[in-house]
Parts: structure tokens; C-alpha cells; sequence
């Protein structure tokens, strides 16, 4: 199992529908989700891509001139430091 | 049942394009999500149907990309988002003689932060000399708005000239399509055009409350978000977002109405704006023809179907114009608009001020049948 999750950042809703409905027509694997906090404090929207997508997902991005903030990798791990008082 | 011949079109289209409420019905009973904020499918779903009615309304009106569609609640919104937000003290604007409140009002206010404005006349039949126009630019004159066609008399004005004119001289261009969109084509890159002002709500066939604007990139450069709030993302900064659409559009939009007129589009693409403006003219002519053999009424504008939308005044010469209105209702079952319908401006320069017209607006459903109605109507409240 991927120990990673690759999440695409947009600067708003949506550039994130456009890329979403893009990829769809492709056929390339995406999901909408909610922006992980730890790879933005910017609340929003972010497509899950696969890593061996990513490549395709810049093509898509450039070719139909969609704004993204940045493709980040986020450790699916929970992280032991967070919540620690719970 | 009482008899009803709807002819006020002109302010609002009614019957509404098939599917529009069922549309907005299952939205608000089936899942009236928030876009922008909820993070679940069914608030994606909607996205999606916001998205696709933004890439309807940009081929509407020949824009490449339709991130520069915005949603307001109506077209009054969409012209104050203009004038208030691009206008600066010190500059100085151009307005056609034919133009509604939504753009007076505004300038008027405007007046007091130190904008200021010249009208160009039009003649009788509210045709504009784009020459004349051209004359009246000052070095201060940063921008041009123009209403596409009268609500008054219907007449369409130049704008592919006028926004030549703008190109050449450096000014902004600022078009109010109340009247025209959804029955003649506007093509906003072709016309030059910065900022095309639209309403869903009358040739459209959608429903009341939603309306907008598309924007040229030179022109987002330097207009202000006249308003600023929440837009669902980067809600980290306090200052407001610049990329498009969320720039102008803060608060939770109203839903409802952009489902109900992503229906009306869908039903307008399927139909075909020419046809649309076929069928209307045809009503028009028909209406035109035969009231040229009553007397006792005169028409406002144009007396034939050249160069104008399906909106006709009428000045009733024997009887004050509201009784005669009140009359066609009471009597007929026929619904019109009396008055200076919100422009007092174009009744000045058509020389109906201030007694206003009778305002006959057809669309799609309307018959020739209910023209002829209209048409006994009118005799008998003349007299001839």
C-alpha cells in the first residue's frame, strides 16, 4: 500500500471542477476532496491523483490553462504529534 | 378561467423555458448543497452543473475561457459592479440617450465621487451616430456604456462600430444586454466589448434573481471587487482573492437560480437564438401592420421590424396611456408595462417624457391570435 497520497492544490473550487471534469474526459483516475490542513492552511477543494498520474495531470493542466497552487504528497500516516492532548 | 395574453416580456419572460422549474424544484427538494464550501459529492454535483452553465452562457456570447463569467443577482448588480468598482474621481464617461436607471442612477451617484457624463443623443427613432460619439470623447472619457437594445422602442444600437471606436481611442466598453441576449447573438471578443452585463431572467427564460457579467481580462486587471466576503477558498487571507470568478463573487450565491437557468440555456440551445428572434419578429410585424390602420396611437421608435428586438411603445394619443393599459387588463386579459419603464431617460429622447407609453413586449409563446385580440382591444379603447 502507497504510503503517500498525491493531492493536486488549487487556488479556488473552480479551477479544481475544471481540472476535475478534464480528467474525467481522459479517463485519468481523481477524487474530490477536502484540502488536507497540513498541505494548506487555504480551505478548498483538491483532486486525489494517483503518483503515476501526475504527469498526465500537468499535461491537462498546461493544455487547458488551469490554475493550480501545487501538486503536494501528503503521508498517510497519522501523525503522532497531532492532537496530542486529546 | 379568465382569458390572459401576455405581453410584458419586456420585463420579465413568462411562460419560463421548459424545464426550468422542474430544475430548480429537485435542486431545493433533492439536495440545495452549498458550492465553494461543502466538501461531499453532493456539493461537487452542483459545482458541476454551475461550472457547465458558465461554459453555456461564454459560447452564448463568444468568450474562449469561462472563468471571466460572473453570477450577480441580476443585471442591476452586474452595471454597479462596474461603474462603482472601475470608475475612479476624475474620470469622465460616455451613455447613449436610450439608457435604463440601472446605468443612470449609478453615474448619477457616481457624480458625487467625481465621475462625470455626456449622453449621446439619439434621434426619433433611437438610432445612435456613432460618429457623433466618437466626437464626444474628452481625454478624460475612460469609458463607453451602452444599453445593446431599447427597452423602450427596441432599437438596436451599433456596438461592433462602438466598440471599434473604443478600441481605437483606449476606452473600456460596457454593454447592457436586458433586452437583446437570448434573441439576437452577441459576440463580445468580435464587438470589442469589456464588460457584457446580463440578466437570466427575460430573453434568457430563466428565473428572476440571477443575473451577471463576463469580463475581459484588460478590464479585471483594473476593476475593483466592488463587493468583497467569503468565497470558499483561501480563506486564510483576508484580503480578496483575484482569481476569476471568485474575485466578484462573494456569499453564497443564489443556486436555485443557476440551475434554473442552465435548464433555460439548455432549452435555448436546442431552439436556437434566430429562431427565437424569427418567431418574435414575425409577432412583431404582425402587431406593427396592423396597428397602422388605428388611429389614435402612435408608435415610439421604429415603425418597422428593421434593427430593433420585439419591444413595442405605444402612446395612446386620445386617452392617457394607464387608463388605456388598465383597460387592455381589465377588459382583455392583456398584461403590458405603462409608464417610463425605469428610463426616463430614452422616454426624453424619443419625446414620450412624461406621459411614458404602452409597452407591448412579445415572445416565444405568444400568437397572432392574441395580436388580433390586442389589436380589437386597442380600437375600442381609441374610439376608431
Amino acid at each position: 500500500m502507497e504510503r503517500v497520497q498525491h493531492y493536486v492544490l488549487f487556488p479556488n473550487h473552480d479551477n479544481g471542477m475544471r481540472l476535475y471534469h478534464e480528467l474525467k474526459k481522459l479517463g485519468v483516475w481523481a477524487v474530490i476532496a477536502p484540502t488536507p490542513r497540513s498541505a494548506s492552511k487555504c480551505c478548498g477543494i483538491s483532486l486525489m491523483i494517483k503518483e503515476e498520474d501526475i504527469g498526465a495531470v500537468r499535461t491537462c493542466v498546461s493544455e487547458h490553462g488551469i490554475e493550480i497552487l501545487k501538486i503536494a504528497a501528503v503521508e498517510k500516516d497519522l501523525n503522532p504529534h497531532r492532537d496530542r492532548y486529546c | 378561467m379568465r382569458q390572459t395574453i401576455y405581453f410584458d416580456n419586456g420585463s420579465t419572460s413568462w411562460p419560463k423555458a421548459r424545464g426550468v422549474a422542474g430544475a430548480m424544484a429537485e435542486l431545493l427538494e433533492n439536495g440545495a448543497f452549498n458550492i465553494n464550501r461543502g466538501n461531499y459529492a453532493g456539493a461537487y454535483e452542483v459545482e458541476g452543473i454551475v461550472l457547465d452553465t458558465r461554459e453555456q452562457l461564454a459560447r452564448l456570447f463568444g468568450v474562449r475561457d469561462s472563468r471571466h463569467v460572473i453570477f450577480t443577482p441580476g443585471i442591476t448588480y452586474s452595471l454597479n459592479y462596474f461603474i462603482k468598482g472601475f470608475l475612479k474621481p476624475g474620470d469622465h464617461v460616455l451613455v447613449s440617450g436610450l439608457e435604463h436607471n440601472a446605468v443612470m442612477r449609478p453615474l448619477e451617484q457616481m457624480k458625487g465621487r467625481g465621475v462625470s457624463y455626456d449622453i449621446v443623443l439619439v434621434d426619433t427613432e433611437g438610432n445612435l451616430d456613432a460618429d457623433e460619439l466618437e466626437g464626444m470623447v474628452r481625454p478624460e472619457t475612460k469609458a463607453v456604456i451602452m444599453t445593446h437594445a431599447s427597452n423602450v422602442c427596441g432599437t438596436i444600437l451599433p456596438i461592433r462600430k462602438i466598440g471599434e471606436i473604443c478600441r481605437r481611442k483606449g476606452l473600456f466598453f460596457a454593454v447592457d444586454t436586458a433586452q437583446s441576449a437570448g434573441t439576437i447573438a452577441v459576440d463580445m471578443e468580435g464587438c470589442g466589448i469589456d464588460f457584457l452585463a446580463f440578466t437570466g431572467h427575460k430573453g434568457l427564460l430563466g428565473p428572476q434573481g440571477i443575473g451577471g457579467f463576463l469580463i475581459s481580462g484588460r478590464l479585471d486587471e483594473q476593476m475593483e471587487a466592488y463587493v468583497a466576503g467569503g468565497t470558499g477558498s483561501q480563506s486564510d487571507s483576508l484580503l480578496q482573492p483575484e482569481n476569476l470568478p471568485d474575485k466578484y463573487e462573494s456569499g453564497t450565491m443564489n443556486l436555485p437560480g443557476i440551475i434554473g437557468l442552465h435548464a433555460a440555456l439548455d432549452y435555448l440551445e436546442k431552439t436556437g437564438i434566430d429562431a427565437v428572434h424569427e418567431k418574435k419578429m414575425k409577432l412583431t410585424a404582425c402587431f406593427l401592420e396592423k396597428l397602422k390602420a388605428v388611429p389614435g396611437v402612435r408608435v415610439a421608435g421604429r415603425k418597422d421590424t428593421k434593427n430593433r428586438v420585439a419591444v413595442v411603445s405605444v402612446d395612446f394619443l386620445t386617452v392617457d396611456n394607464a387608463v388605456a393599459a388598465f383597460t387592455l387588463e381589465q377588459e382583455y386579459g392583456i398584461m403590458t408595462r405603462v409608464g417610463l419603464h425605469c428610463a426616463p431617460a430614452a422616454h426624453q429622447s424619443l419625446g414620450t417624457f412624461p406621459q411614458g407609453t404602452v409597452r407591448f413586449a412579445f415572445g416565444m409563446s405568444n400568437t397572432e391570435e392574441e395580436i388580433d385580440c390586442c389589436i380589437g382591444g386597442i380600437r375600442k379603447i381609441t374610439g376608431y
